[in-house]
Order: C-alpha cells, then sequence, then structure tokens
C-alpha cells in the first residue's frame, strides 16, 4: 500500500529522483532499478527509471530474508527478466527511432505494445 | 485491498518530500552521502536510508540536520517554490546592439536539468551567428 501511495507522489510531486530507488537490479545500464520498501516488509517492485521523469512499472514480489539477491529467487527472478526483456525492446526501439519522449520530456510516444513473442 | 486513510498518505508524503529536500540541500552544497555522512557523524549507508523516502526521523536527527545545513528546523521544512534550476551568465566582448535576456528553466520536478545554454535575445537572434558578426 505505501508503494502505492510512493508512486502517486512520484508522479504528482517529486519526480522519479534516483534516491527513491534500488539501482543496478538489473544488468548495467539497462536502467532496472527497484523501488525501496520498508525494511521489515521486503517486498520488491522491479522499475525501468528513465532519468527522473519516466519510470515503467513492472513486477514483483517478496525477497525472503535468507537471499542476497533476486537471482536467487524464481518468482523474483521471473519478474526481473520479464523487466529486463521489456527494457531491451525499448531501449532497441528507441534507438531505431520507433518510440521517442514527447516534446515536453513528459512521455513515451510511438510503438509501445509488447507481446510475448518479443521476449 | 484495504484503503489508505489520508493520515497514512500524508505520512508517506512527509517523507519522501523530506527526503527530496535533502537531496536537494546536498545538491546545493555539493556534498555527496559520505560528505554529508560525515557532517552529520552517521555512515553512508544512514544517509541511504533517509534519503529512500522512507525513513521516520527522530527529532534529535532532524535537529542534527538542519545544523548541518545552517537552517533552523522550520526552515528545513519551508515550503519550496518552483526553483530556478538552471540559470546561465557569460559575457560578451564583441560589440552588439541588442541586450542579451537570460533563460531561466524552471521545472516542478525538483532536479530535471535542462543543457540549454544558450540566451535569448529580445528579437530571437541566434547568439553565435551575432557574437561571429561584428556590430557596428
Amino acid at each position: 500500500m505505501i508503494r502505492i501511495i510512493s508512486l502517486e507522489i512520484i508522479g504528482k510531486r517529486t519526480g522519479a529522483r534516483e534516491h527513491f530507488f534500488k539501482l543496478n537490479e538489473g544488468k548495467p545500464g539497462d536502467g532496472i532499478c527497484a523501488l525501496y520498501d520498508e525494511p521489515e516488509r521486503n517486498l520488491r517492485l522491479y522499475c525501468i527509471r528513465w532519468g527522473n521523469v519516466a519510470i515503467l512499472i513492472g513486477g514483483g514480489g517478496f525477497k525472503p530474508k535468507n537471499i542476497r539477491a533476486w537471482q536467487e529467487d524464481p518468482l523474483l527472478s521471473k519478474e526481473v527478466k520479464v523487466v529486463m526483456n521489456i527494457a531491451r525492446e525499448i531501449q532497441q526501439r528507441i534507438d531505431d527511432k520507433q518510440i521517442t519522449f514527447t516534446s515536453d520530456g513528459s512521455q513515451l510516444q510511438g510503438n509501445l505494445n509488447f507481446t510475448d513473442d518479443e521476449q | 485491498m484495504a484503503e489508505i486513510t489520508p493520515e497514512e498518505k500524508q505520512r508517506v508524503a512527509n517523507k519522501m518530500l523530506l527526503a527530496a529536500r535533502l537531496a536537494d540541500l546536498m545538491q546545493e552544497k555539493g556534498w555527496g552521502k559520505s560528505q554529508f555522512a560525515e557532517k552529520v557523524d552517521r555512515n553512508p549507508s544512514e544517509i541511504t536510508k533517509w534519503l529512500s523516502g522512507l525513513h521516520n526521523f527522530t527529532l534529535d536527527t532532524l535537529t542534527d540536520i538542519s545544523l548541518a545545513f545552517g537552517l533552523s528546523l522550520s526552515e528545513l521544512y519551508a515550503p519550496q517554490e518552483v526553483q530556478v534550476i538552471y540559470k546561465t551568465k557569460f559575457v560578451v566582448t564583441a560589440k552588439y546592439t541588442q541586450l542579451p535576456q537570460f533563460i531561466h528553466f524552471v521545472t516542478p520536478i525538483a532536479g530535471n536539468v535542462s543543457n540549454n545554454t544558450k540566451p535569448v535575445f529580445p528579437n530571437s537572434t541566434n547568439l553565435y551567428n551575432t557574437l561571429l558578426t561584428p556590430q557596428a
């Protein structure tokens, strides 16, 4: 529930500031990060972050305390890999100019449809 | 799904806005996490928690933070106006007939920085062409 409120505040007031996220959750440079959660809850919500202006919210789950990284948990691994695949596809489409930012820099536009075939 | 109470919403908002305020103050001072940690006699990992937007600060900690920034507690919490996030000034040595104006880039989303450095002349004359063209 806290995460929903946090996302609303990010969207309406503060922007997707770097310090709200645990960075480098995916591969270097893919922008995958996790929104911080309260220490005692250990919930992970994985996102792709483009500067302070845009985030793509993926899936996530509970991170057991006995693991150090998502790679050790099959559910979290599955969620992160979906986000990684989407991040890679978006970057490719940005490079191909199929996806661009709007002139005010506030939204992505273009070919934003993704199918399972592309994963 | 349980309802989000207004109190819960405001608590989260306050923590995140305070974290954003701390990040902005650190940026103003040119402090990274390590430098700020040194100023308040904490570990850098503690600063990461403060900036996460989830930390519930004690009054003692807030006092230490405000002192480190040279602010009162009320100044630490004072509502921030929309800030000028980029301002450029340069000296023109060539003669010109128009006075340059300076662009102030303003965004409600703090931390969003523009890279545009060109000033605007009253008639939207391109600055660089003007500089390259000696004026009578």
